[in-house]
């Protein structure tokens, strides 16, 4: 069913690109590639957290780098490669061990290392992006000066929308939403991250 | 839009609910429990008919659980098991005396929820309250006025059974609404004997990770000591529960590994082998809110807590020797209370619960291939092993043969293999099967194969099916009978 959802949104958001006025830079360049750089601050979206008893810092600064390549056809590819913060927390936890109980000073935090491909849509000053690829989480916990690095691979899914503010040839600067859903495979989605800041767009290579 | 539509999908997830209960208690809360847990058994257990929610052919099934240590308490419980909808309830019971009708009444009311496990998660349609009152009078006195219990006894109900059936009347609502489905539970006959020739029992219901698997959402996440007391409550006879070991080498109850829908925490991720048990107590919990618990405290809760016996399915090879150390420590200090030792209990000592067996017949390391038997066997020979360990083998039945264990237990994808079974149970062997969850491949493996249990998820049903079409096996199994 979220899929359908999913789909659905990428015909709509297909469809309104086909209806509306072709790109300025559409008419007078065959072809180019670019080079994205996103930087911005990002934090956990869903599931929300119980912060009873616990300090929580949600989110950091997120950064992302991407290529696309912009041709004749209204819809071009493009690759991302993103940092995305999750969550830092810090705590007293009471564990019970032989002997009776202690308390630890904890701290965790989560972020993901993400790769995704997709297709991308220039509507004048806006720029609509989905992709699906593969991220790393990672997790870092240290209890009591013991500290600890695990991740875990998953698919997911990329979603931003950025606007080109100003567009000195050849670059672009705007600002940019992004939402990253990580999926697992027997639950679907189960964890989803947004970030926002600056974007810039350089053409590094045209005709 | 896409972006709204990721949001969406994100907030479709579910998590678990806890079963409806009675405002303030319900009747049971101002009521007081029958002064002898077991007396119910005598008085009610059967085979019954309901007349909406459960179907035909339903058990009632009593439990007692909450063990004799300061604290805990023993516990009677009353169960509806059905095969419609692998339906179940789990009823509290009370005494209480009715002043509303002319003349002051003693009435005995059973209390709690049910349950329709063909749905997946919990909701008004598969799920809600019940009330019951038990009649007649004979079978209320029975039960209300019963002689008490005391903990120095000996389980049981020494008095002969009452004379008559017991019949329920109430209704049942669904959801957190108020019970208004009338509904009767009238006797159709007594349950199967599951003991043979020689007064020993030989069926027995397997509990696949406790009386709920996490995926179908009963309020109480798989390999728990909450799940232990839901397997008993809804007729478990034996236990199975898996086995890791976290990074710090302390051995832990999971099931697979630390996945979303099992278990909850942004930072819970990975597997349990990925981190210490501090580390996982400060980021994970299971599905309903637990810990995940220590085998330690798993075992001694279930000991000390339930009668029922434990297997302990390894998922590595290396949770085998220090699960046995576990199971040789608690040996030394969960000891018998009825009667209690002489010169009462020794500091750090506790009562095992009341009637159950000892310690290494309670706790069989399951060896689910050729490299735990060897593993096992290594250990053994190394003097590793707590002393009486038993194993069981789920695989090759020659190492049951060759080392031995006292159990074989072969998943049931390879079918009923009957001679196999049938020559293992002549030799004194346990035998059963791995998991069968479906009504029709019960009956056909209950009556191909006649074997001495079924793993199941759906405790309740597999209870109901061997009613309807199981025959008690002859043969003694070694060592895996409760008293």
């Amino acid at each position: 069913m979220r899929h359908l959802v999913l789909a659905a949104a990428l015909l709509v958001s297909f469809a309104a690109r086909a209806d509306g006025p072709p790109g300025a830079e559409e008419d007078d360049e065959h072809f180019a590639w670019e080079m994205d750089l996103f930087a911005g601050y990002g934090q956990l979206a869903f599931p929300s957290q119980d912060t009873a008893g616990v300090a929580w810092s949600s989110g950091g600064p997120a950064f992302a780098l991407g290529f696309a390549y912009r041709g004749p056809h209204l819809t071009h590819p493009f690759v991302d490669i993103s940092y995305i913060p999750m969550l830092t927390s810090a705590g007293y936890v009471n564990v019970d061990v032989p002997g009776g109980s202690r308390t630890l000073f904890v701290t965790n935090s989560t972020f993901a290392l993400g790769l995704a491909i997709g297709p991308g849509w220039d509507i004048d000053w806006f720029r609509v992006r989905v992709g699906v690829g593969l991220y790393d989480v990672f997790v870092k916990t240290d209890a009591s000066g013991q500290p600890n690095t695990v991740s875990q691979f998953g698919i997911g899914f990329l979603a931003s929308l950025s606007a080109m503010v100003w567009r000195p040839d050849p670059f672009a600067l705007g600002v940019e939403a992004r939402l990253v859903a990580l999926t697992f495979p027997t639950n679907g989605i189960y964890k989803t991250m947004w970030s926002a800041g600056l974007t810039g767009r350089w053409d590094f290579v045209r005709n | 839009m896409g972006i709204l539509a990721l949001g969406a999908a994100g907030c479709m997830s579910r998590q678990g609910a806890q079963p409806p209960t009675f405002p303030d208690g319900g009747l049971v809360g101002r009521s007081t429990p029958p002064p002898n847990p077991w007396s119910l058994q005598k008085a009610l257990d059967g085979v019954y008919d309901t007349s909406s929610r459960f179907g035909s052919n339903v058990v009632v099934h009593s439990s007692q659980w909450g063990g004799v240590n300061p604290g805990d308490g023993m516990k009677a419980s009353v169960s509806i098991l059905a095969g419609d909808h692998f339906a179940f309830a789990v009823l509290q019971p009370g005494c209480f005396l009715d002043t509303t009708g002319e003349t002051p009444l003693t009435r005995l009311v059973l209390e709690g929820y049910w349950r329709y496990l063909d749905e997946s998660d919990p909701g008004p349609t598969s799920t809600g309250l019940v009330r019951l009152f038990v009649s007649p009078p004979e079978i209320v006195d029975y039960v209300c006025n019963a002689p008490a219990w005391d903990p120095g006894d000996p389980p049981g109900d020494p008095r002969p059974a009452p004379a008559i059936h017991a019949a329920f009347s109430g209704a049942t609502g669904n959801g957190v609404n108020a019970p208004g489905s009338p509904v009767t539970v009238s006797w159709l006959r007594a349950r199967k004997s599951r003991l043979n020739a020689e007064g020993r029992k030989t069926f027995f219901v397997g509990a696949r990770q406790g009386g709920c698997k996490s995926s179908d959402n009963c309020g109480v996440s798989g390999n728990t000591p909450g799940g232990a007391i839901l397997a008993a409550q809804l007729g478990a006879d034996y236990l199975e529960f898996d086995v890791r070991l976290t990074k710090d080498l302390v051995p832990v109850s999971l099931h697979q590994g630390l996945f979303p829908g099992s278990v909850e925490g942004i930072f819970c991720t990975g597997w349990v082998e990925d981190y210490t048990y501090v580390e996982l107590l400060s980021i994970c919990r299971l599905r309903n809110g637990e810990v995940i618990p220590r085998v330690a405290d798993m075992l001694e809760f279930i000991y000390t807590r339930t009668n029922l016996p434990t297997w302990l399915d390894s998922k590595t090879s290396d949770v085998i020797v220090p699960v046995s150390a576990i199971l040789g420590d608690l040996q030394k200090r969960l000891v018998p209370c009825d009667p209690p030792p002489p010169g009462g209990l020794r500091e750090g000592q506790r009562c095992l619960f009341p009637g159950s067996a000892p310690i290494w017949e309670r706790g069989i390391i399951a060896l689910p291939s050729s490299d735990f038997v060897t593993a096992y066997e290594q250990a053994r020979a190394a003097g590793q092993l707590a002393p009486n360990q038993h194993c069981l083998v789920e695989q090759d039945p020659s190492a049951l043969v060759s080392i031995p264990c006292v159990a074989w237990k072969p998943r049931y994808t390879l079918g009923p293999m009957t001679s196999e079974m049938q020559s293992l149970q002549e030799q004194g062997f346990f035998t059963g099967y791995w998991t069968i969850n479906d009504p029709g491949t019960m009956d056909a493996f209950l009556t191909a194969a006649v074997p001495n249990g079924i793993l199941t998820n759906r405790l309740g049903l597999l209870n109901q099916r061997f009613e309807m079409v199981g025959t008690t096996p002859p043969n003694t199994p070694y060592r895996v009978s409760t008293p």
